[in-house]
């Protein structure tokens, strides 16, 4: 008993005032809820990526190679070398602050290093060390410090903290890409064997097997007949999809929560539902089974070998086009990267609707046109007759999600679809809508349980706006474009806003849709009566 | 006749809540304190918004003859955010009790006679049922991050689930 501290020892020791010591003396706390567990080592090594081994983020020793430094300064070399933009993004920064209040995670958090200017620091300041002269003769005082293996802890900290949605880089006056930055440090980080599960397994599934989840052809195949069931129970249409058909005009592709995830799942249904009944011959491919690219959180190698697969399969199945379904990050993929690393796609034709003949000028390079783009196309020309009655008990707001919109200035579509299928919609305040949108704080493979603290801190300021409009109009649903989005948003609703439920937009597009030969519907694809059916 | 410790706290209102929102925000980094007090923009800022707001209410709430847990509308979104940062439990709810030394600061307590000190009393029982109420929440909210894991994994895997049902039927059918 002797040992056990007098309460008032204890009580002194408590200190609830914040650290003031230099920002490069704090070191990060690894609690649980606040980082993501490692990637297993036999799926980095099966990727052939290097130095696959066991590690934990509360161990002290993270057992890195050898020449661990040697390996982070000749990486860091290489891409400075390969990315003019990197170089720039390092030298320019004049530290103004422009983006400092703009990171979800620091809004939410307070943490200073979730500062875009601070986290792109924890970088920099490597690199002046490193390779700069001012920062070799000033050392701290030229803000440069030298690597050691707490550097490695607190990148593998923060920058698995950033979501990557760009939100900072819409204020910086130079332009400097912080997600791109956060990018290197993954990219450094992998180098070194240190990535995370939720991340690796993904890539690992995809470039195996077809998918994220690891979903064979026949699963894949048997998921998409529960929801023909679940089409033809609502409306009584029995819908065929083909799966890897050669010849069709469009190869189709989705992020592959929108099969297994609720509530994906009735955004999926809503694709079959609007494919058949415009009649348009396409295909979706088992091996190509996934928009996703969860390459694009770790290194730029995994980044290219899965987009590359959605390319390969178009080839294979002849194809003349792409569409690709509601996600997020593959269109950043696709828009900012694809073209000069795996394309251009020379073998695929100009994107041209065949229902309204509309061809899509701005995916001429890559051939791929997002579905919103195609749908806002058809409502335009009239190709669909759209009920919007059906969603009236659906009182609607609209969450930009990052990738498409800010990304890739998918702004109007979402809005036009929606102001034809549903009749209240409401936008949240314009500070974060639009290119200023608040990201959900689950991007770039952040959306696992384990980090579930931290996401409720990053989603803040986004869940704040939604509680604004639901509270004043009565919102009651959360429409994005993104499967990350309505994997996440859900538990975010529920945490800061119950009774908001989230919902992509060709599920509210199905609703709305008048299918030839349908018979009277009683319910939406949720199941729940339409309003007036109550009864 | 000398003023009464309710009229003083009501009197002093202002002064005692500017306070207790920069006590409050003091438990953060130098560098997040100065944008949660700068930042007007509840949108821009939902977290230093919050506090002032919430803390103002409260603090009107305690002077009023209600039971605190009227005053849960306005603890929940204080500790609903802090049960998500970085913050030990204790330190999660401590605002709360630091209201206390406040008001002994600002309205110079040790000057108070004897019936002031049965109201000062009153008043931080008043505080003590708050801080309790405050634990209440942060339980419940840290209760409702672990019920979320729970329902994100059975969401994700509904459509997996599904299959291997139906395969399972399928089995069962043929055997």
């Amino acid at each position: 008993m002797s040992k056990l501290p007098k309460p008032k020892d204890l009580a002194s020791s408590i200190n609830y005032t914040p650290p003031r010591e230099h920002w490069m003396d704090i070191k990060p706390e690894f609690r649980p809820g606040t980082y993501s567990y490692p990637a297993k080592p036999q799926l980095v090594e099966k990727m052939g990526f290097p130095n696959p081994h066991e590690w934990s983020p509360t161990d002290e020793d993270w057992h890195l190679p050898e020449n661990w430094q040697e390996i982070v300064y000749n990486t860091f070399r290489d891409r400075l070398e390969k990315y003019r933009s990197l170089k720039v993004f390092m030298d320019i920064c004049v530290r103004c602050g422009a983006c400092a209040d703009k990171c979800h995670y620091f809004i939410g958090s307070g943490d200073p290093k979730n500062m875009p200017v601070l986290r792109a620091e924890l970088l920099r300041s490597i690199y002046r060390k490193d390779f700069t002269t001012f920062g070799k003769i000033l050392g701290r005082f030229g803000g440069a410090r030298k690597l050691t293996e707490d550097v490695i802890k607190e990148w593998f900290y923060y920058f698995y903290q950033c979501t990557e949605c760009r939100r900072c880089s819409l204020f910086c006056p130079y332009g400097i890409d912080t997600a791109e930055i956060t990018m290197m440090g993954r990219e450094i980080l992998h180098e070194l064997g240190i990535s995370i599960n939720w991340v690796m397994e993904p890539i690992y599934n995809c470039f195996h097997v077809g998918n994220h989840i690891g979903i064979p052809p026949h699963t894949f195949k048997d998921i998409v007949d529960f929801m023909c069931d679940d089409i033809e129970e609502i409306t009584g249409i029995r819908i065929e999809v083909p799966l890897n058909k050669k010849g069709a005009e469009v190869l189709f592709v989705t992020p592959s929560g929108d099969y297994f995830a609720d509530p994906g799942t009735y955004t999926f249904m809503g694709y079959l539902m609007l494919f058949h009944e415009i009649g348009l011959d396409y295909t979706m491919s088992t091996y190509a089974a996934e928009g996703g690219n969860f390459g694009l959180f770790n290194s730029f190698e995994a980044m290219k070998r899965l987009n590359a697969k959605i390319y390969a399969e178009a080839k294979r199945l002849g194809v003349k086009w792409i569409l690709g379904g509601e996600c997020g990050h593959m269109w950043r993929v696709i828009h900012q990267y694809m073209d000069t690393m795996n394309g251009p796609a020379d073998f695929l034709e100009v994107p041209r609707s065949p229902i309204t003949g509309t061809v899509f000028h701005n995916a001429k390079s890559t051939k791929m046109v997002h579905i919103c783009e195609f749908t806002a196309d058809l409502i335009k020309h009239g190709a669909i007759k759209l009920d919007p009655s059906r969603n009236d008990d659906l009182i609607v707001t609209h969450h930009d999600s990052c990738n498409p919109s800010r990304a890739m200035g998918l702004l109007e579509e979402p809005r036009y679809i929606l102001k034809h299928v549903c009749n209240h919609f409401y936008e949240m305040p314009e500070q974060t809508i639009r290119e200023q949108t608040f990201c959900c704080g689950s991007g770039a493979g952040l959306n696992n349980d384990e980090f579930m603290e931290m996401r409720m801190r990053g989603g803040l300021p986004r869940a704040n706006a939604v509680k604004y409009v639901h509270d004043k109009y009565g919102v009651n649903t959360l429409t994005c474009i993104c499967a990350i989005d309505r994997a996440a948003l859900p538990t975010l609703m529920d945490y800061w806003v119950p009774g908001v439920r989230v919902a992509g937009i060709h599920e509210l597009v199905a609703n709305a849709l008048v299918m030839k030969g349908e018979k009277e519907r009683e319910t939406n694809l949720r199941g729940e009566p339409l309003p007036g059916k109550e009864g | 006749m000398k003023e009464s410790f309710f009229k003083k706290l009501e009197e002093n209102q202002d002064k005692i809540v500017k306070k207790w929102v920069e006590f409050a925000l003091s438990t953060y980094p130098s560098k997040a304190k100065e944008f949660f007090e700068k930042q007007k923009d509840p949108f821009l800022n939902p977290v230093g918004n919050v506090l002032k707001n919430e803390l103002m209410e409260i603090y009107k709430g305690l002077l009023q003859p209600k039971a605190p847990e009227d005053l849960c509308f306005h603890v929940d979104p204080i500790v609903r955010v802090r049960a998500v940062q970085d913050f030990s439990p204790s330190s999660a709810v401590m605002i709360f009790w630091g209201l206390k030394d406040i008001v002994k600061e600002v309205l110079e307590i040790k000057d108070f006679d004897g019936s002031e000190w049965l109201e000062m009393d009153r008043f931080f029982r008043r505080i003590d049922q708050l801080c309790l109420l405050a634990f209440d929440i942060f339980m419940s909210c840290r209760e409702k991050i672990w019920e979320l894991k729970t329902k994100e994994v059975h969401a994700n895997i509904r459509n997996i689930l599904r299959h291997y049902q139906n395969q399972r039927k399928k089995d069962e059918g043929g055997s």
